[in-house]
């Protein structure tokens, strides 16, 4: 890649990712940093243009949001994280003047409305409901019970509890007994329920641009938020044609342009696809670390070509990899959260650097002792990275590391 | 705890074959972090230094981050973080980050192999050159010689990995910068430690261990002459007692000597002890033993002016009941105490006679005894009341002596210190009251406060006791009053101190007082007239000739070397006077236990050389105004404010506003 060529224009990046920032520059693009506030000096002093802002609920201002922006020359918004999914769908409305933009995005923001979107056209989801009081959630619980013939003395059926508009798994809740339903804090209210969903999860990283599928990721998890890997095993791997027209449904469904989507799907064990839920964002867990590796191109910077209209056909051809023929490696990643309630000091196993497949980690000493609770995926302690030619032994090395503690 | 002691305190080594490996993975890392865009260095930076904290894990490792050094600095490891700057960095700081949490001790490490690398000429950083970067590293030494010399201290038991780093890094530092220097600069810090006459002396006996394992050769002959003689001052100071070998056998050998021979050890005591401000248990022997004899040779023993001689006459009984209780082996810092209190002759005070008799006679309350006791360190034996008394001649007879310790307790300090100074007898009268009662009683307005001894545990967790005996007992107690009277006076329209200063010190504090500060807006307002009233009240060229008659309690606002407000601190002005080079300074008293500070933009207290007493920091007039945020004054003794020039005023305002000044809002002429 080089910076040889320049192109029109500003676009803004919301959200402070160094790599996504890194990415632009690569690509020759001109670029306003949209961080919140505070992060516009640390990039003011690295003489990158930035817009100090807080992502809380859209609101009236980002009217004012989008007059900063066109004033600096803008003509496209590209959403980094979760929160800033609305504000470029509110921003691009104006920028391209297609009204309908803010409503395409804000349905990749609420799970509900996703829920349903999907649902509609005809996509397998699990049951689920708008809930927001503890009297609903028992409702649920009962009626989800009932349909699948639980009596008094059996083991419930669980349920998922979700904020509607929280990336990835924040704030989620699995409810096992009525007790547990009288434990939620009036203030997770309104969410949604849904019932829980069997079978090998995955998730897949869709570069979308003019509508088409320009590159379709599979990433394939081993436990969710501890370890994964990609390209998946032969197992999933053999579902590629199948995962691929269900995506394709998706895009259809949420009229998605350009731009990524990330969303989530069980296989169940009759080969069926259902859907759980889908995110216009970079994704969770070092994904885009683990296609880099394994594809060899940055996806970062497969994310601001592909949001953007303005890219040709041709350049996108040339930027991504055949999906298949593609692959350099396979690689995967843990993500280690300490197994003891105190941690002391870091202890890397000696067997890890024995292991041909490891790669790097990036745990550090513990600065406090005491662990904190999990809140999403988000806090882990670091991450292991591994990679090699063969997916299934690639998926033993990582089952087998897991189980070590990495802290004393 | 100590049960794995042993096989633990060894540092967890990466063996050597796995270096080029991992040296490898290192350099790769450095390489992608040089080619970031500076936006993009903190992405590549946390890969960097993970490495280097593993290479840090073996000599070798240590070695070869050392070699790498000029490209750890250019790649841009520091970028964007406090390390960023060297020339910016400060020395004291250094052990406080090699000895942290997480990430710091190896970004601080890989910080000083920079220095390194700067002496050695491979490195070129802006406004640090190889002297200074030398400079630099010797002062890091000199703070951090416990790291350097590692001691089997808990803190090391337990975090192996950090001390084991810090210790590979130090090797490295000492093989590169001049031992000679070091050494120097090792006695001079002991020199200008003593030089304050510290009641506590722990940091100084610290040094002096180390001092004493400095390799051979590495100081001048005089040095080291030097440092034997500060060396044996806390210890076998003659060569009576050196042969003697141990305090019970000393005790014999001066049975056996006659008078002109006990009167050589009374003055080589004497000296050393004068000399240096260090007491030897050698010196408390010599001093009990001939506690009953004639007091010629008792006051040449402690080193009496004539004043103090007079005075051990006119007390002789009290003295050897002081003697008797609290001189011996293990409070033989008393020696100096008693010394000094007799050169005050504090004894010859009605009210300190009756002070001291009593706390020779009262009970002590259990929790004054525990804390007492607990000075005594492993060492059984030692009466509290010996500390007790001990501790009481130290406070009267070196009021500057006394040190907060690692407390936020400097108004409790500073009060102890000017209540030793201007009302000793009240000093007593509140210490025989804690002792006894365990209760601190006194009136504010038309309030009855009564602070009451805390619960031990509490107690403990609020504070560091490592202080002198009178500081243990009372500081805890007098910290609670000065909260209670903050409290009792929020929301009043000036500055709280106006009213708490005269409240908690005395009647002596003057009434009039002067804030720089806005007390309800909080911003600076009129500072040039708040100068003009201080050169007014305190120059000597301006005040009318009315001298300071009691120290004045002010309120200074501490900055960093680079000029950067800390934080406010309570000092108090002793006395102003022209110095030898006939410049007016003012002498203050910190009870920040180290009186060399250095404030930035040139500011820089000294303790010694500048006609400064034992005990008193300095600083040229202008300068000490310029860091001044509030004082008391007399309001009917003051010069004529429009006599002061206002160059004067405009300059030590501007010195102000542009130092600490920058972190407070700021009203009034520009």
């Amino acid at each position: 890649m080089s910076e040889s060529k320049r192109r029109p224009g500003t676009i803004a990046l919301l959200g402070y990712t160094i790599e996504s920032f890194e990415a632009a520059a690569k690509l020759g693009y001109d670029f306003v940093a949209v961080v919140p506030p505070g992060y516009d000096e640390l990039l003011a002093k690295d003489r990158i243009q930035a817009v100090p802002w807080k992502f809380d609920r859209i609101n009236e201002r980002s009217t004012e949001l989008a007059e900063t922006l066109l004033g600096m020359n803008v003509r496209l918004a590209v959403p980094l994280y979760e929160e800033t999914v609305e504000w470029a769908g509110a921003l691009n409305a104006r920028f391209l003047d297609n009204p309908r933009l803010f409503n395409r995005y804000w349905a990749l923001r609420d799970k509900a409305m996703m829920k349903r979107k999907a649902q509609m056209a005809g996509i397998r989801v699990g049951v689920f409901e708008e809930v927001d009081s503890h009297e609903q959630v028992r409702k649920f619980f009962r009626r989800i019970n009932e349909a699948e013939g639980r009596i008094e003395g059996d083991l419930p059926l669980g349920v998922h509890m979700k904020p509607t508009t929280a990336a990835g798994s924040v704030g989620h809740r699995y409810i096992k007994t009525t007790q547990e339903i009288d434990e939620v804090p009036v203030d997770a209210f309104p969410c949604m329920v849904e019932s829980h969903l069997d079978g090998q999860e995955f998730s897949c990283e869709v570069f979308v641009h003019g509508g088409k599928i320009a590159f379709l990721n599979i990433n394939e998890y081993i436990h969710l938020g501890y370890s994964q890997l990609l390209p998946p095993t032969p197992k999933l791997e053999a579902y590629r044609p199948e995962i691929r027209k269900a995506i394709e449904k998706l895009i259809a469904t949420f009229e998605l342009k350009h731009g990524i989507l990330h969303p989530e799907y069980f296989l169940d064990a009759e080969g069926e696809l259902n859907f759980g839920e889908v995110a216009a964002r970079i994704p969770g867990g070092h994904i885009f670390d683990l296609i880099q590796r394994a594809y060899g191109f940055d996806p970062f910077g497969g994310q601001i070509l592909c949001s953007d209209p303005e890219v040709t056909e041709e350049e996108i051809a040339s930027y991504f990899p055949d999906e298949v023929e593609g692959k350099k490696q396979h690689a995967g990643n843990l993500l280690v959260y300490p197994k003891k309630k105190r941690v002391k000091a870091l202890a890397i196993p000696p067997e890890l650097e024995e292991e041909p497949y490891y790669l790097k980690h990036d745990l550090f000493e513990p600065v406090t002792a005491k662990v904190e609770d999990r809140v999403g995926f988000g806090n882990h302690y670091g991450h292991i990275d591994f990679a090699g030619e063969d997916a299934d032994r690639l998926r033993e090395v990582l089952l087998r590391f897991e189980e070590l503690d990495y802290y004393e | 705890m100590n049960r794995d002691g042993a096989g633990r305190s060894a540092a967890p080594r990466t063996s050597d074959e796995r270096v080029p490996r991992k040296r490898a993975a290192f350099e790769e890392a450095l390489d992608r972090l040089a080619e970031a865009p500076d936006f993009a260095k903190a992405r590549y930076q946390t890969q960097v230094h993970r490495l280097a904290g593993e290479l840090l894990d073996s000599d070798a490792g240590a070695r070869a981050l050392l070699e790498l050094a000029p490209k750890i600095a250019s790649a841009g490891t520091f970028h964007g973080g406090p390390w960023e700057h060297a020339a910016r960095l400060l020395p004291r700081l250094v052990g406080y980050s090699l000895r942290g949490e997480g990430v710091y001790p190896t970004i601080e490490a890989l910080s000083e192999l920079r220095m390194i690398a700067i002496v050695q000429g491979k490195h070129v950083e802006q406004g640090v050159d190889a002297e200074t970067a030398e400079q630099f590293l010797q002062e890091v030494c000199v703070e951090n010689l416990d790291l350097m010399y590692p001691e089997n201290s808990e803190e090391a038991r337990v975090r192996p990995k950090i001390y084991g780093r810090a210790e590979r890094l130090f090797a490295l530092i000492r093989d590169h910068i001049s031992i000679a220097g070091f050494g120097g600069t090792l006695i001079e810090e002991i020199e200008s430690i003593c030089a304050q006459r510290p009641i506590v002396t722990r940091r100084v006996q610290k040094l002096l261990d180390l001092a004493n394992q400095l390799p051979e050769g590495t100081l001048s002959a005089k040095r080291l002459e030097r440092l034997r003689f500060f060396l044996r001052a806390s210890g076998a100071v003659t060569p009576a007692s050196e042969r003697a070998g141990d305090e019970r056998r000393y005790g014999k050998a001066l049975d056996s000597m006659d008078e002109a021979e006990r009167g050589e050890e009374a003055d080589r005591f004497a000296h050393s002890l004068h000399e240096t401000g260090l007491s030897s248990p050698y010196h408390a022997v010599l001093v009990r033993r001939i506690a009953g004899s004639a007091p010629p040779l008792l006051a040449r023993a402690l080193g009496l002016g004539s004043f103090g001689a007079a005075c051990l006459e006119e007390n002789r009984e009290l003295v050897r009941r002081v003697i008797d209780t609290a001189i011996r082996p293990g409070t033989e810092v008393g020696v100096l105490g008693l010394a000094k209190t007799l050169d005050r002759g504090l004894f010859s005070r009605p009210e300190i006679r009756a002070g001291m008799d009593r706390l020779l006679r009262v009970d002590i309350v259990p929790g004054v005894e525990r804390r007492l006791l607990s000075l005594n360190r492993g060492e059984t034996g030692i009466p509290a009341r010996a500390h007790l008394i001990a501790g009481t001649v130290s406070v009267l007879g070196l009021p500057l002596g006394i040190g907060q310790g690692d407390n936020p307790t400097c108004q409790a300090a500073r009060g102890l210190s000017l209540w030793s100074q201007h009302a000793p007898g009240l000093l007593l009268k509140i210490l025989v009251r804690a002792v006894r009662d365990g209760v601190l009683h006194t009136g504010f307005e038309q309030h009855d406060l009564l602070i009451e001894e805390e619960d031990p545990d509490a107690l403990d967790a609020r504070f560091d006791l490592n202080l002198d005996p009178v500081s243990t007992i009372l500081v805890p107690l007098l910290d609670r009053l000065y909260a209670r009277l903050l409290l009792l006076v929020q929301g009043r329209p000036l500055d709280a101190h106006r009213w708490v200063n005269p409240a908690m010190y005395g009647g002596w504090v003057p009434v009039g007082f002067r804030s720089a500060f806005d007390p309800i807006g909080g911003a600076v307002v009129e500072h040039e007239s708040f100068v003009r009233l201080f050169y007014a009240t305190h120059h000597p060229r301006f005040n009318g000739g009315y001298d300071l008659l009691y120290p004045n309690p002010v309120g200074i606002i501490i900055t960093d070397v680079h000029g950067n407000m800390l934080g406010y601190h309570a000092v108090s002005i002793q006395r102003i006077a022209e110095d030898p080079e006939g410049k007016t300074r003012i002498y203050f008293f910190n009870p920040n236990n180290e009186g060399r500070q250095r404030w930035g933009h040139g500011v820089s207290p000294t303790v010694a050389g500048k006609g400064e007493h034992p005990g008193e920091s300095s600083l040229p007039f202008d300068q000490f105004a310029s860091r001044l945020y509030a004082y008391h004054y007399d309001r009917y003794e003051k010069g004529d404010e429009g006599s002061v020039p206002e160059k004067i005023v405009a300059d030590v305002s501007r010195s102000a506003r542009e130092s600490w000044g920058r972190s407070v809002a700021w009203q009034g002429s520009a």
